[in-house]
């Protein structure tokens, strides 16, 4: 009974995820703590594996459709994944209710960033890392032509995929959220470029600590199966129903459930 | 289609059956293990540390073939963005760029390190 509910919630938290353009961390850790009583390590670590499944699965089409900047997804990689080494490391000395805190307010950020309406500003200038690595590219418009874009504030940029390695290797998420926005607002790439190449790379950031808790042990088959399974066939269906959803409204639905679960998360850590 | 561009179509398919084909051997492992009339998580309220290789070497003497399929769909799918990344450094390669493929490696070698970590702590 238990496990079905599991691969239920799994199924759902791929589906919502994909709609919503968010990993299945932010819906499963939550779920797995809060519902089943899974200690949160053993969460965070279950989810890792799930933000491998569904970033692994969209970034084949990602690649396909020319939007990924490979070579910038790259350059931006070693941020993340010297961040998520560090995550990996400070995770042994925290305490679970300082992780209940720091991911009650990480949805309490996301709940206020998906209420914020993204820009789509351009770089007019190409950074200098920019020109040295060619990291400017195109991407196909939806008459089929050719859209050129630059890219600023590289460092910026490395340092904020850093923060965004350390969360995710802490929270068990894919820190999405904060790298689309530190390629939306800083880089100031086009928001098309800056999802599917956010998306390539979360992958990339979740292995970087799965790898480290799978030999440390704390991935459990037991919980990751379904999960991991859940996911891939949720984030499958959610991308094929996401043309005909009123986004926008569960958007808004979505936001006052994170902001309750929220508000649980960080009553577990205070009273934990 | 020049050689690039081919290395990352064959990346895309690598992924995309990669997922499939570690889904399905997790599916085959949880379903082999299954128990309808018991709380599977119950052992995990607290935690307890036990590295992989003991649950690797206790599975193996018990011939727990369940758990076994598991963690082999697991080291596939965590494998597959480090995979990714490797290949893509290759793709730099073969585009003559030294510099990103360089980079690209870094970063498999620093995915590598904090697998080795994860085994050393």
């Amino acid at each position: 009974m238990y496990a079905l509910v599991l691969l239920i919630t799994s199924v759902s938290a791929g589906f919502l995820g994909s709609i919503l353009g968010l990993g299945g961390g932010i819906i499963l850790v939550p779920v797995l703590t809060l519902f089943f009583g899974v200690n949160i390590r053993y969460a965070v670590a279950a989810s890792l594996i799930s933000i491998i499944a569904t970033s692994s699965g969209a970034a084949a089409g990602f690649l396909k459709d020319r939007l990924t900047n490979l070579r910038l997804a790259v350059l931006l990689e070693v941020g993340t994944v010297l961040g998520a080494i560090v995550g990996f490391l400070i995770s042994r000395y925290v305490t679970a209710s300082v992780l209940y805190l720091i991911f009650g307010f990480f949805l309490l950020f996301s709940a206020v960033t998906m209420l914020r309406r993204r820009e789509d500003s351009r770089a007019s200038i190409n950074h200098p890392w920019a020109e040295k690595l060619k990291l400017a590219g195109r991407y196909p418009g939806a008459k089929g032509e050719w859209i050129h874009y630059q890219v600023e504030r590289v460092p910026f940029g490395l340092l904020a995929m850093f923060g965004a390695g350390i969360l995710s290797a802490l929270l068990g998420i894919g820190s999405g959220i904060f790298k689309v926005l530190a390629m939306d607002n800083a880089m100031r790439l086009p928001m098309k470029v800056s999802s599917a190449t956010s998306n390539f790379m979360i992958g990339v950031t979740a292995s970087a600590s799965a790898g480290a808790y799978l030999l440390q042990g704390d991935i459990k088959p037991e919980i990751a199966g379904p999960v991991a399974f859940g996911i891939i066939v949720g984030s499958y269906f959610g991308a094929k129903a996401m043309v005909k959803m009123p986004a926008v409204l569960i958007r808004r639905i979505f936001v006052v459930v994170l902001v309750v679960v929220s508000a649980q998360m960080i009553w577990k850590g205070l009273h934990a | 289609m020049n050689e690039a561009e081919t290395l990352e179509l064959k990346i895309a398919k690598v992924l995309r059956y990669g997922v499939v084909f570690s889904g399905t051997l997790m599916f085959i492992g949880w379903m082999m293990q299954i128990q309808f009339d018991s709380n599977p998580f119950e052992g995990f309220h607290d935690y307890h540390d036990f590295p992989l290789f003991h649950a690797l070497y206790f599975a193996w003497l018990a011939k727990d073939w369940a758990l076994l399929i598991s963690y082999a769909g697991l080291f596939v799918l965590i494998g597959l963005p480090i995979a990714r990344v490797l290949m893509t450094g290759i793709l730099f390669l073969k585009e003559g760029d030294r510099l990103l493929a360089s980079i690209a490696f870094f970063v498999f070698v620093a995915i590598c390190t904090s697998c080795y970590l994860g085994f050393e702590l």
